[in-house]
């Protein structure tokens, strides 16, 4: 149908009136330009965002035992409750959606530290009992050794992985800790592994000053018994991390008996809530996006219809010429919708390189900033999804061609005899 | 070639209908050269149209070339006058942005015919009207006489059975009008019908056959005997 006559044609008509076509053209050009621009943008801020909540499990739970507040089955209020390794196994069996669970236990209280000690050498750091699924909650990569493994559990080998600070305080940067010993309340443990978070985020003296210790071996050195401080959690993908909390409380209500209603029996936190926070700005930001994207994609297709209107009004003489030597009405509206395809494909095209170049030009500018490793700004390189843009033109093509339809319909059935009147 | 039988035509202009043409039966012979006279008003122009099928009667019947013109659909219709007519205007109707050879070749456009003949024979037909030195320029670098000899040069170049012109000569002085007469006759010697409109009787005598319209009829119809030079 795009034959190369209808295409010299085409070029011919456009060319002849210039000024009408780069109206027309820039409408769309502009139109797409921004709807890429703004994609990519928000594209930027939240890949920066996710960038700086990477290396936390966005979706834990964490989840604690406090005091009953209320009397059940003849026991007073004011019980504490302590949770234990039944506890444990019992979540394990009876909680679906669970993905993984981590039963912690703390040498001190919540970010408390004790001293740790290395030849003559002392530092302070936030000293935990951990099984090696914790690796989910933090994740985490090596520069020395390894993580808490089953075979530590299970034989409650006194093995522990050091922070990056502790290491450098205790031993050196560059010096091999591996199989050396370190003393927390004058027991000896052999450091196994040092490790970074993926991502420090603002906890980096925080996350550098943590020893971690197989939980078994935790609780039988320190004198913890069976005791668990809390369990971190994280669900099944798919599911809410607050539901499958609920869940376990229900299950620990039961063993501990706690009335069901008593809500201060048990305190938790989870990272979700904040998580789905920032997920609704984001749906937000895109919605906004994609509202003035389309309402300038909408003004673009408007432009061409009104254009073409006119320019069909100004050109009724040259149709009913070109229907007194022999032009069909079909041949009439294939050239009106061909010429509106042409400057909108072309338009639209040049729009999109337009704004690709523009992002680009934009990542070039920030990439010293954003890809920093201690980065803490809320942007990365923009990105777009191509297909989403491509999309975007194809439907702004087809818009543009329906709001033609109108104007060449009428060109089509201009009556030759009234157009070439004598004026 | 040409049989018209009790044609009729009328336009509504709000309570009163016009009767531009009523009961008009006409037949024009392969090689006939026909002039059609009368005053404003008479019809001269709605009978054009309907012979170059750029309009429908109300009713009566119109033969061309052996072809019933009946209820076609209009895109037979743009391909029978694509095929068997040309057109030529007293406003010479040219697409001003396309140059003279463009437009002489733009009837091809419409029978499919690649660019590069289209051009050739778009040259030939130029030449032929003694324009082919101005085939790069657009209509309004031309002069009157030399639009209508491009606009006559396009009516040619199908080589239709049938060339319709309404007042040709209407818009040019004598000697223009002269030089447009002598395209016509030249066309009509090597044997086209040729029906042209005009209200000048000195054009009109230069035909061989001459018909006076008024008010939608046919009132004369004679053959010129002196109309060979
Ligand atoms: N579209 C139309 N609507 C209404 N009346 C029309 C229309 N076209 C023609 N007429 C009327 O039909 C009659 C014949 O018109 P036509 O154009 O055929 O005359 P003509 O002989 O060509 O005149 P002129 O010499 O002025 O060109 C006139 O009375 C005219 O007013
Ligand atoms: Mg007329």
């Amino acid at each position: 149908m795009m034959d190369r006559e209808l295409w010299s044609e085409i070029w011919q008509v456009l060319k002849s009136n210039r000024l009408r076509t780069l109206l027309t053209a820039s409408g769309i050009f502009w139109g797409v330009f921004i709807l890429i621009v703004m994609l990519g943008f928000g594209n930027g801020i939240q890949s920066g965002v996710n960038k700086s909540m990477a290396g936390y499990a966005t979706n834990a739970l964490y989840l604690w035992g406090q005091a009953t507040s209320k009397p059940w089955q003849g026991l007073p209020p004011g019980r504490s409750v302590r949770l234990n390794s039944d506890d444990t196994m019992a979540l394990q069996a009876r909680v679906d959606g669970i993905a993984t669970l981590a039963p912690r236990v703390r040498l001190a209280r919540y970010r408390g530290r004790s001293d740790v000690v290395s030849g003559s050498k002392v530092t302070d750091a936030e000293i935990s009992g951990d099984v090696p699924s914790f690796r989910h909650v933090l994740p985490m990569t090596f520069k020395f050794g390894r993580f808490i493994n089953p075979i530590d559990i299970e034989s409650k080998r006194k093995v522990a992985v050091i922070g990056e600070r502790i290491h450098r305080d205790l031993f050196g940067e560059d010096v091999d800790p591996l199989g050396k010993q370190i003393q927390i309340r004058q027991i000896s443990f052999t450091v196994v592994g040092v490790f970074k978070p993926r991502r420090y985020g603002s906890n980096r003296e925080r996350m550098g000053s943590l020893v971690i210790t197989p939980l078994t071996t935790f609780q039988q050195v320190f004198n913890y018994g069976q005791e668990i401080g809390f369990y971190a959690m994280i669900p099944e993908p798919g599911l809410r991390s607050e539901a499958v909390g609920e869940e376990m409380q229900q299950v620990l209500m039961q063993r501990h008996r706690v009335d069901p209603a008593d809500h201060r029996a048990f305190g938790n936190w989870n990272s979700e809530t904040e998580f789905l926070r920032i997920e609704r700005l984001f749906i937000g930001i895109r919605a906004f996006i994609w509202t003035v994207g389309l309402a300038t994609l909408l003004a673009g297709v408007l432009g061409v219809s009104n254009i073409m209107m006119i320019a069909i009004r100004e050109r009724r003489r040259e149709f009913g010429i070109r229907k007194s030597i022999g032009a069909t009405p079909r041949s009439v509206l294939t050239m009106i919708l061909a010429e509106t395809a042409t400057l909108v494909g072309v338009s639209g095209v040049l729009g999109l390189i337009a704004g690709l170049l523009a992002l680009f030009v934009v990542d070039l500018i920030t990439r010293p900033i954003t890809k920093s490793v201690d980065a803490e700004v809320l942007f990365d390189t923009p990105t777009i999804d191509l297909k989403i843009a491509i999309a975007a033109i194809l439907a702004l093509g087809v818009a543009s061609l329906l709001a033609t339809l109108i104007p060449a319909h009428h060109a089509m059935k201009i009556d030759p005899v009234e157009a070439l009147r004598a004026e | 070639m040409i049989d018209l039988a009790d044609i009729s035509k009328s336009y509504l202009m709000g309570q009163h209908s016009v009767h531009a043409l009523s009961d008009v039966s006409l037949n024009i012979g392969q090689g006939e050269f026909v002039a059609i006279q009368g005053s404003s008003g008479s019809g001269k122009s709605t009978l054009l149209n309907i012979l170059g099928i750029l309009d429908t009667p109300d009713s009566g019947a119109y033969t061309l070339d052996g072809h019933v013109i009946e209820n076609l659909s209009t895109s037979d219709a743009a391909r029978y006058r694509n095929r068997f007519i040309g057109f030529v205007f007293q406003s010479f109707n040219l697409i001003h942005h396309k140059s003279a050879l463009e437009n002489v070749a733009l009837p091809l456009y419409y029978q499919k015919v690649a660019r590069k003949k289209r051009s050739r024979i778009a040259m030939e037909y130029l030449d032929r009207v003694g324009l082919a030195d101005r085939a790069d320029h657009k209509p309004a670098e031309l002069s009157g006489g030399q639009s209508q000899r491009v606009a006559i040069a396009r009516a040619l170049i199908t080589e239709p059975a049938l060339l319709l012109a309404d007042e040709p000569t209407g818009a040019l002085d004598t000697q223009t009008s002269e030089q447009i007469m002598q395209i016509f006759r030249d066309v009509n010697d090597q044997g086209m019908t040729v029906v042209l409109v005009t209200h000048e009787p000195d054009i009109a005598a230069q035909a061989r056959r001459s018909i006076v319209l008024r008010d939608g009829d046919i009132v004369s119809d004679l053959l010129n005997g002196s109309s060979l030079l």
